[in-house]
């Protein structure tokens, strides 16, 4: 069942397009992220579902409703903010049951309701405390169970864990994720960090200049990535240009590597998309489809992986992630080293895609 | 003493020297003046002559005299500082509201336009008002031009509304500044969180906006109701009899009567009010708040 629906929705800000003719929709129960880079138009698309934003163009649907002229308080969505904007004037009681007050609940019914949600998100008793007084992790917790209290039919959530330190940040991810099996709300998360998408979200949409570039699971995203920006963004990628011939790419000055077969015209211009991680690095590697020699130019150890950046003879620089359980030994700078991968951890994208 | 003790005591002296400045003034031009005004209050006044008797003869004078006169005119004063006080906040809420939210780009202009007519000497506004409401003035001019009237009304000026009015019209540009400033330091997601979360655009205003506002309000409040509740100049010039205030008897007690010891005990009453006023403000909000509106 689709829940939320945007067909073709832009939205100009003077001169410049913030959300460039954006499609999707979302299924009910689903956790979607919109990732990208900042400035990519993924927060004004979220704000446009709240109705904080009307679009020049194009319509959001939500469970099948046009939401054209209908203001925020009166649409079905729930927004957890960047900067939370829990009510500094309000204890946490009163913020949690803010929108409770506003439909005229019973008392009772709020207290019973603002109980719950407080046990959902791990804060029981908290109720009396300030919003002052709690650390960052609380307050967010407190942001979340503000909106979700009220039972929207989305939940939107705008990069809440940005000002959050790495240890609360993945502890919340892992939270925000639990939270969201158990309410089975269909959350719609923006976020420009791709760790945090692909560890919560069933399906991603990755925008750029206000566009749509691919949406799939991060599963698709990671290992099919329809461009170049899908691949580099998405945990990063060795991209290496080519001409693509019968299941292996020639690359001037190079050689020819092997590559997962697709329907791509001989002759053409692709981009072989290889993950650090899957790349194999040792002094003399054989049984890969694919192997060469190259130097080491740069060496990071980064404690349970170290990463190497290794020029090849045609100039291209391969990166590489490899655990000391891969290697056995952590090369040094200007050794000459062999470099490979299987054709299964190739991925081919045509050029102009 | 160690000689770090002695930097570190050096260090904490040092901090507090940093408010000689302002304490001198303070002293030479505030309490210095209070104090001698505070010892003249416990003197008496023989043949235009002041004699340190030390005695309590004024206060009671200023309570008891003329059948309690002066303590209704500081009640009269009090209420009336109070009602212009809600009326200037209720003008210069909107106004702050206005610009804090629709000048956009324009909204240091319209803040410097407001403070314009600062320029002005009170007393010169004054007097453009009476050119307006008074007698032979402005609005009757015009009334009678139209032949809506036939002699000039005389309900304008020359009584306690004229006084409410114009001191809240006076001050109304001053409390815009601080209702402005702690209208602009409400960030504007927790308005949206609130539409979010269900509220009108009226019920955002009474749930968050309003109370978010109420340290610029009370600190507008300050602004107005101690210096209007000593006022003086407006109702000498729009009061009439009706609109007589306490500031006005305490001037003519200096001037007229020439009784500073007596003048001197009415100005402590009416300070002895002002401080406690202060304090009960102070207490309700904490000088912190009331200090963030600044």
């Amino acid at each position: 069942m689709i829940d939320v629906e945007l067909v073709d929705v832009t939205k100009r800000f003077g001169e410049v397009v913030a959300v460039d003719h954006v499609s999707f929709s979302i299924e009910k129960g689903e956790f979607f992220s919109l990732l990208g880079p900042s400035g990519c138009g993924k927060t004004t698309t979220l704000r446009i579902i709240a109705g904080f934003e009307e679009p020049d163009e194009g319509e959001v649907y939500i469970k099948g409703e046009s939401m054209k002229g209908v203001p925020p308080n009166k649409r079905p969505t729930n927004m957890v903010f960047q900067n939370l904007a829990l009510f500094p004037h309000m204890n946490v009681y009163d913020n949690i049951a803010f929108g409770l007050k506003l439909k005229k609940l019973p008392k009772s019914e709020i207290d019973k309701k603002v109980r719950e949600i407080l046990e959902l998100v791990h804060l029981p008793g908290y109720e009396k405390r300030w919003i002052k007084q709690l650390s960052g992790g609380e307050q967010q917790r407190v942001a979340i169970a503000r909106a979700l209290v009220n039972e929207p039919e989305v939940l939107l959530l705008d990069e809440p864990l940005g000002p959050l330190d790495l240890k609360l940040r993945e502890e919340m991810i892992l939270e925000l994720k639990r939270i969201q099996r158990e309410v089975k709300t269909t959350f719609i998360y923006v976020t420009h960090d791709q760790g945090e998408a692909l560890t919560m979200s069933d399906k991603i949409a990755v925008m750029n200049k206000g566009r749509i570039m691919q949406i799939g699971s991060p599963l698709e995203l990671y290992e099919r990535p329809n461009s170049p920006f899908v691949a580099d963004f998405v945990g990063r990628s060795n991209l290496i240009r080519g001409k693509y011939v019968d299941g292996a790419v020639e690359v001037p000055g190079l050689g020819s590597i092997a590559v997962r077969k697709r329907k791509i015209p001989n002759n053409s211009e692709v981009w072989v998309c290889i993950k650090p991680e899957r790349v194999a690095i040792g002094k003399k590697l054989s049984r890969l489809d694919n192997v060469f020699e190259g130097e080491i130019k740069e060496v990071y150890y980064q404690g349970k992986m170290t990463m190497y950046k290794v020029a090849m003879p045609n100039g291209n620089v391969i990166t590489v992630v490899a655990t000391f359980k891969d290697t056995g030994t952590i090369f040094d700078y200007g050794e000459k080293v062999n470099v490979g991968w299987n054709v299964g951890d190739t991925w081919v994208i045509p050029q102009g895609e | 003493m160690s000689s770090r003790d002695l930097l570190e005591t050096f260090k904490e002296i040092r901090h507090y020297l940093t408010l000689v400045p302002g304490v001198f003034w303070l002293v030479l031009f505030l309490f210095v003046p209070l104090a001698v005004m505070g010892i003249f209050s416990f003197w008496s006044m023989i043949e235009y002559e002041l004699i340190p008797t030390w005695t309590f003869e004024n206060y009671v004078a200023v309570i008891t005299s003329r059948n309690g006169l002066y303590i209704k005119l500081l009640l009269k004063s009090l209420g009336m500082s109070v009602a212009a006080t809600v009326v200037s906040i209720s003008m210069a809420y909107p106004m702050a509201y206005y610009i804090s939210r629709y000048a956009g780009k324009y909204k240091y202009l319209w803040i410097n336009t407001i403070i314009a007519p600062y320029m002005i000497s009170w007393v010169i506004t004054l007097f453009g008002w009476r050119t307006i409401l008074g007698y032979g003035g402005l609005i009757n001019f015009l009334l009678m031009k139209l032949g809506l009237i036939s002699e000039p009304i005389t309900w304008l000026w020359h009584n306690w509304g004229a006084v409410i009015f114009v001191l809240a019209v006076g001050w109304a540009p001053w409390l815009v500044l601080p209702i402005f400033v702690s209208l602009e330091k409400i960030d504007e997601s927790l308005l949206e969180a609130a539409r979010d979360l269900g509220a009108s655009p009226i019920q955002t205003f009474l749930t968050v906006t309003l109370p978010l506002s109420i340290p610029g309000l009370l600190l507008a409040v300050f602004f107005i109701l101690i210096p209007t509740f000593g006022e003086f100049v407006a109702p000498r010039i729009a009061g009439g009899t009706s609109g007589a205030m306490y500031g006005m008897a305490i001037e003519d007690a200096f001037t007229r009567m020439a009784n500073w010891p007596f003048a001197s005990a009415m100005t402590f009453i009416l300070l002895a009010i002002s401080i406690v006023i202060a304090f009960v403000l102070i207490r309700r909000v904490g000088l912190e708040t009331l200090m963030e509106a600044l």
